[in-house]
Formats: structure tokens, C-alpha cells, sequence
């Protein structure tokens, strides 16, 4: 008996054969066909007897809650596209350049600060420029717009996980491994980290006008909110919501 | 709406956000998901297991799902996959997970422990398949896939999965009808 009429017979036991004609023949014809058939049969018949594994209800109940522990915790992150992420590198790079110079910036004018004074005037310290033609008050106005540099924020892009940094320059890309990710403020001083496979979709995201690439969102951690955001107008939040169970941060 | 569609729908809004959607998807597979485990692992500790990783896993990875397969398929496969990891970090085969003074022969601790719904020979038998013919036989002969839909599953061709599924269900007629006491074997007189 050849590999093709064993193969043959064994989809004829199964059923599986459209036009049965020659499988049928050798199985009437062939002893050895037959024996073949009958066993295909007799192991199908048994299968068929079989009865389904089932749970307990005990652990039913308890691949419930392990199953929702597990995913409770974890970060609930939409995967951005590789545009859009392009987009927030350079939006969080240029962010941060922005507040550098924004935090520096009155420190290094206040010598010039005639030549400044319109713009400066509307930067952080300007109330402080109001008296720098004072020679005594420039020293005084001086430390305390340092002194805030060094107490406030360092904004920066962040590296790892760890971010610090106020509305806009935190924003930024992760270690190699989670380039997938963009983080907003949040993790400030946290030790959460990406989980291992960040290839999540969000699971609070109703009611939003979802575009591909155009919303950038992390979750974290318990009350932590999703927030969403558009690539386009990172400084406005669009929605935020619990990830744990989606409900909707007071705006 | 048949099972296939609800399940369908059910990954869809989950996706789209409804995380109650995902509970209600694992109430309606995790049977079926539970028994292919428990089949292919051999034990109930380790199907547990399987289980909830299946369960980890869908839920991470369903905006993946494509709809080009049914959802119990991609859940089988899925389900496979994990059972093949477990058994591959474990690095023994299913038969060796009996609990120790576990009788397979013995029906009444069967009964008792619920672990093993097949005949004891029979689940004995497919624990002496090759792994890849039981998994082949398992999803076709006990779960009543399509062939096609093995091969969806295993990620081989359909050729593949009917060699694997004849060849296996030769070997189990052959386990089992030379066991002694088997229905088939010559010395039983039954």
C-alpha cells in the first residue's frame, strides 16, 4: 500500500474526502486498506467519546483574578506611529530647547536687559526685570531667578524611564527598547517602567476623534490617568482617563 | 448572532476601548481555550497556567487581530503558542505531569481529580505522540477544527497537518491496540 492510499483512506475515515469513489474502492478491495480504515475509525470513535476538560468552578474563579491582576497593573499604551513618533521626538527636542532657554534666558539678560525688556517681559522673572536698572535690586532680582532655575525643574528629554521636567519638555522617547512609547509627565520620580511588550492599544479612549499616529497616550498605574493628546497641539489635553477603569478625569 | 460573530464583536470592542468586552470574550472561550490546554499539557496546574497567559496575551495583543480568521482560531493558535513555551521553558513532555500517586489506569481518581476526561488509555496514548502529531490530532479529531483551520493554527501547510493528524491517529491505534485490555488488543476477550 502506497503513502497517497494510506493518506487516502485515513481523510476518508475522517470524512473529509468530496469524492470518496477510490477511497471506497480500496477499502472494499484491500484487506490491508480495510485494517487501515478500521483503525483510522475505531481511534476516531474513541476521540468522538471523549468528554471536554472542564474547571472548577474554584478555578475558574481563580483564572479570573489572576487574569485580572495581571493586566490591572500594566501600562495601556497606544503604539504611535513611526511619523508621528518622529514628530514627538522632534516636538519634545525642540520643547525642551524652548524652556532651556526660557529658564537661562533672564539670568544671561539681565546686563542687557534694556535690550531685552520687551521680550523678557514676558518670560518667567518678569516681574522681577521691572527693577533691574537698580543695581541693588539687579543683585537681588538676580539670585532668587537662579535660584529657581536650580530649584525647578531640569527640563530635558528624558532618558530610561526616568523623567522630570514640566508640561512640555517632558515629553520625549524612552530607552532603545521602548521607542514606542512616548511619556508624558507622570512618571515623574517613579520607578514604572515600560512594560516588556509595549505593543498596546488604549482601552480608554471613547468619544475621541481618533486619527491614526495623532494621539499620544501613556497609563500607568492604578488612578494614574491615560491622557491623550494631539501630535499637533501637545500642550492641549484632549481627555484623560483612569486606567484602571476608564473612567474620565475631571477636565 | 452565532459564537463566531460574538466573539468578533467582542474583540472589536474591546479594541475600541470597552474593556468590559474582554471579560465577557474570556467568559464565552475559556472553556474551549481551558480543554486545549489541558490536552496538550497533560496536567490541570499546568493548563491553568496556559490559560491565563492565553488570556494575558489576547488581551495584548487584540488590536492585532485582523478578522482574516475566526477569533477561535487565532485563540487556538495563541493557546498553542503558549502551551509550546510553557513546555519548552519546562523542558519535559506532558506525560510526566501526573501528580505523584496519580494512577492514569486508576478511573475512579480520575474521576475524583477530573484532570482526565479521556479514556485512560487513550490519554495515554496521546501523551506518547510525538508533540506535534498530538497537537495536530487534538485540534482536529477532539476540538473539531478544519483541517485547513490546524494549519491556520499551527502555521504550517494543510499538507503538513494532514500527515501529522493520519500519522498520529495511526500511532494511537497502534499504542492502543497493543496495550493489553485495549479493546483491540488480541489477548481481550470483550
Amino acid at each position: 500500500m502506497h503513502d497517497h492510499d494510506l493518506d487516502l483512506i485515513a481523510e476518508y475515515a475522517g470524512g473529509g474526502l468530496e469524492d470518496s469513489s477510490q477511497a471506497a474502492e480500496l477499502v472494499m478491495s484491500c484487506p490491508e486498506c480495510r485494517a487501515e480504515y478500521e483503525a483510522h475509525k475505531q481511534v476516531l470513535v474513541w476521540l468522538a467519546q471523549a468528554s471536554s476538560p472542564q474547571m472548577t468552578p474554584d478555578e475558574r474563579r481563580t483564572l479570573h483574578d489572576q487574569v485580572a491582576a495581571e493586566v490591572e497593573g500594566e501600562a495601556i499604551v497606544r503604539q504611535l506611529s513611526r511619523t508621528s513618533r518622529r514628530v514627538f521626538v522632534w516636538a519634545g527636542a525642540a520643547a525642551a530647547v524652548l524652556i532651556t532657554v526660557l529658564a537661562i534666558g533672564p539670568v544671561f539678560m539681565q546686563p542687557i536687559s534694556g535690550v531685552f525688556s520687551d521680550i523678557s517681559g514676558r518670560l518667567p522673572g518678569a516681574d522681577l526685570e521691572a527693577s533691574a536698572t537698580d543695581g541693588a535690586a539687579t543683585t537681588a532680582a538676580a539670585a532668587p531667578t537662579a535660584g529657581a532655575v536650580e530649584q525647578g525643574p531640569t527640563p530635558s528629554l528624558g532618558t530610561g524611564s526616568q523623567y522630570v521636567g514640566d508640561e512640555v519638555a517632558d515629553l520625549g522617547v524612552v530607552t532603545e527598547d521602548e521607542l514606542d512609547l512616548l511619556v508624558r509627565k507622570g512618571l515623574n520620580d517613579s520607578t514604572v517602567t515600560a512594560p516588556e511588550d509595549s505593543d498596546y492599544q488604549p482601552q480608554c479612549y471613547q468619544g475621541l476623534d481618533k486619527q491614526p499616529g495623532d494621539l499620544v497616550a501613556w497609563a500607568n498605574y492604578q488612578r494614574r490617568p491615560i491622557e491623550f493628546y494631539r501630535s499637533d497641539a501637545p500642550e492641549r489635553r484632549l481627555a484623560a482617563y483612569y486606567a484602571d477603569d476608564c473612567t474620565e478625569v475631571a477636565p | 448572532m452565532t459564537g463566531a460573530d460574538l466573539a468578533a464583536s467582542l474583540i472589536g470592542r474591546f479594541v475600541a476601548g470597552d474593556r468590559r468586552a474582554f471579560d465577557d470574550l474570556m467568559r464565552a472561550e475559556e472553556d474551549r481555550v481551558f480543554a486545549v490546554c489541558m490536552r496538550i499539557m497533560g496536567s490541570r496546574a499546568d493548563a491553568l497556567d496556559a490559560t491565563q497567559d492565553t488570556f494575558v496575551t489576547v488581551f495584548r495583543k487584540a488590536h492585532q487581530y485582523d478578522g482574516r480568521a475566526a477569533v477561535s482560531t487565532w485563540l487556538y493558535r495563541i493557546a498553542v503558542n503558549t502551551c509550546y513555551d510553557i513546555l519548552r521553558k519546562q523542558k519535559r513532555r506532558p506525560a510526566e505531569a501526573y501528580p505523584e500517586g496519580f494512577d492514569p489506569t486508576d478511573t475512579a481518581a480520575i474521576d475524583e481529580m477530573g484532570a482526565v476526561e479521556l479514556r485512560p488509555e487513550l490519554e495515554d496514548a496521546l501523551a506518547r505522540l510525538p508533540q506535534e502529531y498530538r497537537t495536530a490530532v487534538i485540534l482536529s479529531d477532539l476540538h473539531g477544527l478544519a483541517l485547513p483551520d490546524v494549519a491556520e493554527v499551527l502555521g504550517v501547510p494543510v499538507g503538513t497537518v494532514k500527515s501529522r493528524v493520519f500519522r498520529g491517529r495511526r500511532q494511537l491505534a497502534s499504542i492502543i491496540g497493543n496495550r493489553p485490555g485495549s479493546p483491540n488488543h488480541p489477548n481481550n476477550d470483550a
